[in-house]
């Protein structure tokens, strides 16, 4: 871990509220998320698909058995390690760029079965939804959280009404504005 | 860019505006120009684009990203940690299903390495944890060289499910074969080892159902280690990304197309010759390097009515080169076409006899495959051609059979001479029919209704000087027509055969036919037409001095049939009683119109609701027909149906099934080319449904579907679309799914009939399949309230939607709601059964009873309902159903929760 301060400790401060907890807690999971899909991937060599709620579901593991780690449950996790999520994948995608080499390792928050279509944005078009969520993030968090449950992370609307402990019609009507919200923030004709 | 604080004012005007309808949108913008014209500005701006926010594809579904291999590998961080009584060292790959390490004992008691196979679903389900536990004690029993054992099965706390393998370094078979550029034999003999692995889990009673590529590795030492023996069926009801809760359990098993057997697409049981087939599966593929019936396939319907229509390409045809070909000629073909066979008892009957077939092959001794001789392909060529063949010979049956003029009583010795002539004039124009027919047919595949047409012109150009025999045929003809509803043509012919019973003079004959129009009037609700020619049928009668039996059978026939439609059921099976004495008095007790009599006669009381007489009656046309060898007519299906429906509504679904089963495998036995027949086939598809076995209720709808088609009848199409919409939906396909309800409700305009219940039904399967469960409930409970479930009113067609709705109430954790359903469900099939503990009906809403009572906290009760559940369900649906097996796990963990308490006071 690339943190001074055990997990523990992060988890408890930045419950609280404590800004720079929050940001090395967040640095904590990022690290966390990428060593794992690191791992998978020299593991496996070529055509590795890893699904985001596995790597999510690992992390949760790993941190969870730290020293004095603590999150109460699956949500608390959550509310964390999403929006690290977002910013893996983001990063991913820059880097591609970059490389501009083929690459075989897939990172996909679709479903294990092989049902449903990706979205397959561009690095542009990825990098803005960053930056108009951060923007949503800093007036409506629980918006933004939203999106990165959902998009970048791959839960069902269902799930996450069950992990907030609110009926799937708030969260579907949530996930309208939200959607509604950033599309005015991406300034789409 | 948007500023900050116009961002937060929005969110919540947002909020509300989304609630509102459109013309109510426009009156809150207004309102707010009034304070805020700015921010009514972009709130307008927003709900404009609300409107097609759904065709935008903005950010419609999850993200997915390829990323190169510039990612660098680090150190890990599970490592140490413990699972048990294992410690995990590093991790090995990535499965579907979850992630697996290395692993070892942290007491040293096992040496050597283990495999833990993190599974990637948190079991916090009690019900789920306790039958994982429980599969996990079965399978642990297999200890084989070439089976990668199941060493232990675990959940630890906080519901993370593990398994503890033999660890196993390995490649795929497929992938083995291909690097090590193996030869043939090679193949073979590894092949072999796989033989070994899944003989021996046969000896103990476990079969694999999924044997494929994947699961099959081969070591270093060139060894084949078996994996995931028997977990697919462990983990049927928990293989999902999320939290299951009692929705997954609506889910239904999905197949691996490629690899699934016929009888897993038709959903009959699985038992060890499915391994078998999927034996024979492997084996063809890694010898030709191709699929057997699949190759080239895309979509997973058309894999699956590959599979049992298809059949296999010889091996060596297969064959990618020459020398291939010439190295798998002969018998290695002929034991793999065998392991292909779609007919279970074709089949090798184990594994181990599969293998000695392959090691005679191995050692040049003579196998016991027999090659498909020329004959026996000649056969099956005619098979495929014989379509029309066979359906004329079902027509001449009834011609033969349904001997329209028997003159047996009374006659003189003229009319006895008459009366022999007349009989073998009538087998010679058969005869010449039949020939006619056969040599117009060639080589085209005929329907039903082509081959009608053909013989109607075939009848029409040979002119029988006999008026009897004519009417006869053009009656049979007639017959034929109406069964597959084409009236107007219906209608012609029994006109034609009036016009000739008239020119003929014979009261008898213009009786009859007079009748037969009473009847065809009746049908088709044109009581007032009925009436008429009824009365005048029997004037005339009247006038005959000799009457002739079959007349007068068939006016009772006809009345009787008019009076079921004046609902005068009493006397209407009176009349069928009588008429049914007529034909026992000259003797033709048993015959294909007697039992098609007494099946018509059985129907009516079931109608009036005398079920048991009417099943015995329906039992003793079965035994009769099946005893003329004609239980492959379309009477002796009608016969099985009837029967098969009444032990479905009193809710004994296993026998039911397995007769509806049997008639649907005689019809393909008979002719594999043959159109299924319709109501047997959508009564068992539906059947399937309901178990979940989604995949073989497409299939069978389907087939449904194109055999509506070729008769061209639009009912049975609409319903067999209903079905494949809905199966389409819970398999996931939602655009599929929308193209059937297409085309479901441009039928039902046609058709005249209201698509109101059609339509919510299938958009609440695809509700469910889109995981809204909020829509899904509300379009239930819409389609119940159609049905007038709120009023009081209980039919049998809302318990299908009522089941799916208590369903979705427990998901959504309303468990007094679903208790209520739970209860009118019992209520629904105890009025329908015959005793409570044969019926799976009864047994289903127990268990619906016990786990809304577990939600509720009563456990008591919640044991007692599924106590009762299991009994009724494992006489009424069979020790195997997955309803059966939830309803012990549902017992069990009750059991062990009390235990835990009382452990702890």
């Amino acid at each position: 871990m690339s943190t001074d301060a055990p997990i523990g400790e992060l988890i408890r401060s930045a419950d609280t509220g404590n800004p720079a907890a929050a940001a090395k807690l967040f640095a904590a999971m990022y690290d966390e998320l990428h060593r794992i899909a690191a791992r998978e991937l020299r593991r496996s060599g070529s055509d590795l698909t890893l699904g985001t709620t596995t790597l999510l579901h690992e992390a949760y593991l790993s941190l969870s058995s730290a020293e004095g780690a603590r999150f109460e449950n699956r949500a608390h996790f959550l509310s964390y390690a999403a929006r690290a999520m977002r910013a893996l994948t983001i990063d991913y995608y820059r880097r591609r760029s970059a490389t501009k080499r083929g690459g075989e390792f897939h990172l996909t928050a679709l479903p294990d079965d092989g049902s449903g279509d990706p979205a397959l944005p561009t690095t542009e078009r990825v990098e803005e939804i960053g930056q108009a969520l951060e923007t949503l993030g800093q007036v409506h968090p629980s918006l933004a959280n939203l999106v990165d449950l959902h998009f970048f992370c791959g839960f069902a609307l269902v799930e996450i009404a069950q992990l907030r402990g609110v009926s799937e019609r708030t969260v579907q009507r949530d996930w309208r504005k939200a959607r509604l919200l950033l599309h005015r923030l991406l300034g789409d004709a | 860019m948007i500023n900050p604080e116009l961002l937060a004012a929005l969110e919540p005007l947002l909020d509300r505006a989304l609630e509102l309808s459109h013309d109510e949108r426009v009156r809150f913008v207004a309102d707010v120009r009034r304070e805020k014209p700015d921010l009514a500005r972009e709130l307008e701006t927003l709900l404009a684009v609300e409107r097609d926010l759904d065709d935008h594809g903005f950010l419609s579904g999850p993200i997915a990203v390829r990323a190169g291999d510039w990612i660098e590998p680090e150190a890990t961080a599970l490592t140490g940690r413990t699972l048990g009584a294992y410690t995990l060292e590093r991790p090995l790959g990535h499965g579907g299903m979850g992630t697996v390490w290395l692993a070892r004992r942290s007491d040293g008691r096992y040496e050597g390495k283990v495999a833990v196979k993190l599974l990637n679903v948190a079991l916090f389900d009690p019900i789920g944890a306790e039958r994982f536990r429980r599969e996990g004690t079965t399978l642990a029993r297999l200890a084989h060289p070439n089976i990668a054992r199941l060493i232990d099965a675990g959940v630890a706390d906080g519901g993370q499910p593990f398994l503890v393998l033999e660890y196993v370094e390995g490649k795929r078979i497929d992938a083995y074969c291909e690097d090590e550029a193996l030869s043939p034999e090679r193949r073979l003999e590894l092949f072999l080892q796989v033989l070994a692995a899944v003989g021996h889990a046969h000896e103990n009673l476990i079969v694999h159902r999924d044997i494929k590529p994947s699961n099959i590795l081969v070591t270093a030492d060139g060894n084949v280690k078996l994996l995931d023996f028997g977990i697919a069926k462990l983990l049927e009801a928990n293989v999902d990304g999320a939290e299951p809760t009692t929705l997954t359990d609506l889910g239904g098993s999905a197949l691996t197309p490629e690899f699934a057997s016929p009888e897993q697409v038709s959903g009959a049981p699985v038992t060890t010759a499915t391994d078998v087939y999927a034996l024979g599966v492997l084996l063809y593929v890694l010898l030709a390097g191709r699929h057997p019936t699949g190759a080239g396939l895309t979509s997973r319907a058309e894999h699956l009515r590959a599979v049992t229509e298809v059949e296999p390409t010889r091996l060596s045809l297969a064959a990618s080169s020459e020398r291939l070909r010439r190295h798998l000629r002969g018998d290695l073909e002929n034991v793999v076409a065998r392991a292909l066979k779609k007919k279970r008892e074709e089949r090798y009957a184990s594994v181990t006899a599969f293998g000695d077939d392959l090691r005679r092959y191995m050692n040049h001794e003579p196998v016991a495959a027999r090659p498909d001789s020329l004959g026996y392909r000649a056969g099956k060529f005619l098979r495929r051609h014989r379509a029309g063949v066979t359906i004329a010979a079902v027509v001449i049956a009834a011609l033969a059979s349904a001997t329209v003029f028997a003159w047996r009583a009374k006659i003189s010795a003229t009319r006895q001479r008459d009366e022999a002539v007349y009989q073998a004039r009538r087998a010679e124009a058969i005869r010449d029919f039949q020939t006619a027919l056969i040599s117009q047919i060639g080589v085209s595949r005929v329907s039903l209704r082509e081959l009608l047409d053909r013989g109607v012109t075939a009848l029409g150009r040979q002119t029988t000087r006999d008026p009897r025999l004519t009417a006869a045929l053009l009656l049979q003809f007639a017959y034929r027509y109406g069964e597959l509803e084409a009236r107007d043509v219906e209608r012609a012919l029994l006109a034609r055969a009036d016009s000739v019973a008239t020119v003929s003079g014979n009261p008898s004959l213009r009786a009859l036919i007079a009748c037969e129009l009473a009847r065809y009037h009746a049908d088709l609700a044109h009581p007032d037409s009925g009436i008429a020619a009824l009365a005048f049928g029997k004037t005339v009668l009247l006038t005959d001095k000799n009457p002739d039996p079959d007349a007068r059978a068939g006016c009772l026939l006809s009345e009787g049939l008019l009076a079921v439609q004046g609902k005068k059921f009493d006397a209407a099976v009176g009349l069928q009683r009588s008429a049914l004495a007529v034909l026992d008095s000259t003797g033709r007790h048993s015959t294909l119109e007697y039992y098609s009599v007494q099946s018509e006669l059985a129907d009516v009381l079931r109608g009036i609701g005398r079920v048991r007489e009417a099943v015995r009656l329906d039992e003793s046309s079965r035994e009769g027909l099946a005893a003329l060898g004609l239980e492959n007519s379309v009477i002796a299906a009608s016969v099985n149906n009837n029967l098969a429906q009444v032990l479905l509504e009193r809710g004994e679904r296993a026998r039911g099934i397995t007769i509806l089963r049997d008639v649907l495998e005689q019809t393909r036995s008979a002719d594999s080319t043959r159109e299924v027949h319709p109501i047997v086939g959508f009564n068992y598809a539906s059947q399937m449904f309901s178990a979940g076995q989604f995949d073989s209720a497409l299939y069978w709808y389907s087939a449904v579907r194109r055999s509506s088609q070729e008769s061209k009848n639009l009912e049975v199409e609409r319903r067999a679309l209903i079905g494949i919409a809905r199966t389409k939906a819970r398999l996931g396909d939602a655009s599929g799914a929308k193209t059937a309800l297409g085309r479901l409700l441009e039928i039902a305009h046609q058709l005249n009939k209201p698509t109101k219940r059609d339509s919510m039904f299938v958009s609440a399967s695809i509700a469910l399949a889109e995981q809204d469960t909020t829509r899904a409930a509300q379009t239930f409970e819409a389609v119940i309230r159609e049905d007038g479930f709120f009023d009081g009113k209980r039919t049998p067609t809302s318990r299908s939607p009522l089941r799916d709705l208590t369903r979705i109430t427990l998901a959504r954790r309303a468990p007094q709601l679903a208790l209520d359903y739970a209860r009118a469900l019992r209520q629904m099939a105890l009025v329908d059964s015959l005793a409570e503990f044969q019926s799976a009906d009864v047994g289903e809403a127990n268990l619906l009873a016990a786990l809304a009572h577990a939600a509720l906290g009563a456990a008591d009760s919640a044991s007692h309902y599924a106590t009762a559940a299991v009994k009724a369900l494992s006489v009424g649906a069979g020790a195997a159903d997955r309803l059966t097996l939830e309803a012990q796990a549902t017992v069990d963990s009750l059991a062990r929760a009390k235990a835990k308490e009382h452990a702890s006071k």
